[in-house]
């Protein structure tokens, strides 16, 4: 502003100053990695007040079509009572889940009481990826509230996504939609592994794809999908969906369709198992 | 200095509408690329020097939110945001055609780069897939939003443009 004349010129100067700036930032999150996680996380805490404060205001211009009075009270009434039958449905869930089978399987993989109860802390959503190819979201908790990257994230009883990073007072998180995940898991009924890969294009129907690991595979529609024990992330015997289609392929089957127990396409409420899978092979070995 | 202080409350706020409103009001699980917009238009009615500077607030921004490669998106808005400057000679205000334009083929290939860096790297070849049900109706979305938001930046900085003007005549 100073110099209009010379103004000209020295674009091309920002440019390559900026250019030069952003690879250095490249090269340095591809090679630091974690280290530089400090900006992420600075800048990410100041931000994340306002986008929740922002998210409410968001919410109430998108309920304001359905419900005009006491909007705000209403649904934060609505939010607290979510969160409570999520974190009820979950117990639930859970033992449900303790009692039938997975006793079976833990006898299975001695894992005994371990895994009997999972510590858990309720979040709500505060945004979402900015743009259309991918699938994370925020959360309102960090690692303040003993949030740690690779917990695992449920919603509606069934699993939802994982920490991808743990900041401050957030945490973002990858869906189980999203293109880049990849759950190592199995059939309930015949103890087949697989893998249930997010996928962009099955997005739009809600569904996941399977992807068969066992020759022969012994699965049909309706089997009960659950999370695997030889994942390194993800906790056992959490329910992921059901098989709802198995395409025709000739002789072998190798992959199928999956729908998730958890609505994506209205989450605003989730739970996190603040246990980690890693801690508690790491207390069982130190037993 | 009141330049300075309208591009960051641009940024900020398109920051903020594309991350929390419009994931909420989205349309079919599509959200408009605010900040591009926010670049372009800029890059558009002031230039390259700004375009880069402002795209390269805006593309941190969103790395440092959600990004997995910190810089990347910067470095995309950066050269965008000065290849668009480009055009700063053919703006002129009561033009609408060529921001239109403008922001269509900056969204379109922030899109397709964003395909190629982070799904065809991960051998999703599917390309006309993503084409017909992300871009396309993406870019749609993203000019229309992008109209008001072009229109509202051009509106607020009226004062600081007849400068600009005349610099690069």
């Amino acid at each position: 502003m100073e110099n209009r004349k010379k103004k000209r010129i020295s674009a091309k100067l920002v440019f390559v100053i900026l250019m030069m700036l952003s690879t250095i930032l490249i090269l340095l999150s591809v090679i630091a990695g974690d280290r530089i996680r400090i900006i992420n996380d600075t800048i990410g805490s100041v931000l994340t007040p306002a986008q929740k404060g922002l998210n409410s205001v968001g919410r109430a211009v998108a309920g304001f079509f359905s419900d005009n009075k006491d909007k705000e009270q209403l649904m934060e009434e609505n939010r607290q009572l979510e969160s409570q039958i999520e974190s009820l449905n979950a117990v639930i869930a859970e033992n449900d889940r303790a009692m039938s089978e997975i006793d079976s399987m833990r006898q299975l993989l001695e894992m005994k009481d371990n895994f009997k109860e999972y510590n858990t802390v309720g979040a709500s959503i505060i945004s979402k990826d900015s743009g259309n190819w991918y699938d994370d979201f925020i959360i309102d908790k960090g690692t303040k509230d003993g949030i740690e990257k690779g917990m695992n994230v449920l919603s509606n009883n069934g699993l939802c996504g994982v920490i991808e990073e743990a900041y401050y007072n957030h945490s973002v998180v990858r869906s189980l939609i999203d293109d880049r995940s990849s759950v190592s898991a199995m059939s309930v009924n015949s103890g087949d592994l697989c893998f249930v890969n997010g996928s962009l294009e099955m997005r739009e129907d809600g569904t996941l794809l399977v992807e068969m690991l066992t020759e022969a595979p012994k699965i049909s529609e309706g089997d009960e999908i659950v999370t695997s024990y030889i994942s390194d992330i993800y906790l056992p015997g959490i329910k992921i969906g059901y098989i709802t289609e198995i395409p025709e392929q000739n002789g072998n089957i190798k992959t199928a369709i999956l729908t998730p127990v958890a609505d994506f396409e209205h989450l605003t409420m989730v739970l996190i198992i603040t246990d980690q899978k890693s801690d508690i092979l790491q207390k069982e070995s130190g037993d | 200095m009141k330049k300075v202080l309208l591009y960051l409350i641009f940024v900020i706020t398109a920051f903020f509408l594309q991350s929390t409103i419009f994931t909420i009001i989205d349309l079919g699980g599509l959200v408009p690329d605010c900040l591009l917009v926010v670049t372009v238009s800029i890059a558009l009615i002031f230039g390259s020097t700004d375009g880069c500077i402002v795209g390269f607030f805006a593309g941190l921004l969103l790395d440092i939110s959600f990004g997995s490669i910190l810089g990347l998106f910067a470095m995309i808005f950066v050269l965008l945001g000065y290849f668009f400057g480009k055009f700063n000679r053919m703006y002129y205000k009561q033009d609408i055609t060529l921001p239109l334009i403008i922001i269509a083929l900056a969204d379109t290939i922030l899109n397709i780069t964003t395909y190629v860096f982070l799904f065809l790297t991960r051998n999703r070849l599917n390309f006309s897939y993503y084409l017909f049900k992300l871009i396309i109706p993406g870019v749609f979305y993203t000019v229309i939003i992008g109209i008001f938001i072009y229109k509202l930046i051009q509106i607020s900085t009226a004062s600081l443009q007849k400068g600009g003007d005349k610099l690069y005549d």
